[in-house]
């Protein structure tokens, strides 16, 4: 895994996202839970982090979650004996993940692509692993589509990339690039907080 | 984790919105020298706003996401502009500026939040 200093700063970041994540599940948690609800069968929940979003799955279903970071992932194990179900957790980048072609029903992520290193080639991969009758679910924010707020957010990236995530990624693009076609997407706030439903192209 | 009523949560948006306001105007004030020329003196008011309001953002966090950061972006970078242009404004009077124009961006905020939140269409 050559991650360097991006796998540095989630290690580190792992101490305090618990605390610095309360106020966007106090917000968006409804939504995501809602999103989740339509997960099934064998289902992959990308970026994992310490685990906050395992109470979001629904009960009895087969999961396998995923993080580059080893300090997040021991985080997430109390949590993952929590879950109602199979939950099993590794350590894997989402742009090289150790999963066979058509492995999974669903594929979840949240707050995953503003931080992964090339996001289209970490989208390729989840296109791989989905079955071609599979569904991919993203809770992610975005870059603004207003000119104005979105260059902003571009002047800003630069600094919350220091200590988190990129602010202006364009992730509905990035995810038709990968091969997905979108057929949902939902505005949580402005459209900065977006909800993606995608498929595979063609199928 | 504690849940809060939407109504008390959009609160929390203005009140922060609203403190950052009056501290984009105060602080510039307060720190800018005044025989700066007028593009460092707004330079550095809007670098010292925009610092105050991510302070702003970090303490509500546990309340808030994008509500008050994105909002917050926008006032500080303008009213910490503004004071070089406002020496002759009393402090109570600069703060009240500050209140009314950082409720009033997160109103627009509030406002373009509601024609884009749902479904997007086509």
């Amino acid at each position: 895994m050559k991650l360097g200093g991006e796998l540095v700063k989630w290690d580190r970041a792992a101490e305090s996202i618990d605390k610095t994540a309360v106020g966007v599940e106090r917000r968006y948690g409804k939504y995501k839970r809602n999103l989740f609800a339509g997960a099934r069968g064998r289902t992959l929940l990308v970026a994992a982090g310490t685990g906050q979003d395992f109470a979001s799955l629904p009960e009895n279903l087969r999961v396998t979650a995923v993080d580059f970071s080893r300090a997040m992932l021991e985080k997430a194990r109390p949590r993952a004996a929590l879950y109602k179900g199979s939950l099993n957790l590794a350590r894997m980048d989402v742009q090289r993940l150790a999963f066979r072609d058509g492995t999974f029903d669903t594929i979840l992520t949240s707050c995953t692509f503003c931080s992964v290193r090339d996001p289209v080639e970490g989208l390729r991969e989840l296109n791989r692993v989905l079955k071609p009758d599979g569904r991919l679910m993203m809770f992610e924010h975005v870059r603004a589509g207003n000119p104005f707020l979105g260059i902003l957010m571009d002047l800003m990236t630069p600094v919350s990339r220091l200590v988190g995530p990129d602010l202006n990624r364009r992730t509905g693009e990035n995810v038709r690039k990968a091969g997905f076609e979108i057929v949902r997407e939902f505005n949580v706030y402005l459209d900065i907080v977006k909800i993606f439903e995608a498929i595979k192209r063609g199928a | 984790m504690r849940e809060y009523s939407p109504a008390f949560l959009r609160g929390v948006d203005y009140v922060g919105a609203m403190i950052i306001g009056a501290s984009s105007v105060l602080l510039p004030r307060l720190l800018v020298p005044h025989g700066w020329g007028m593009a460092a003196s707004m330079a550095l008011g809007m670098a010292l706003a925009m610092t105050a309001a991510f302070f702003v953002t970090i303490l509500l966090s546990p309340l808030t996401a994008f509500e008050v950061a994105v909002p917050g972006m926008i006032i500080s970078m303008t009213l910490g502009m503004l004071p070089p242009h406002l020496i002759s404004v009393s402090f109570p009077r600069l703060a009240l500026v500050g209140v009314l124009a950082g409720a009033a961006t997160q109103l627009v905020f509030h406002v373009y939040d509601m024609s884009l939140h749902g479904e997007v269409k086509g």
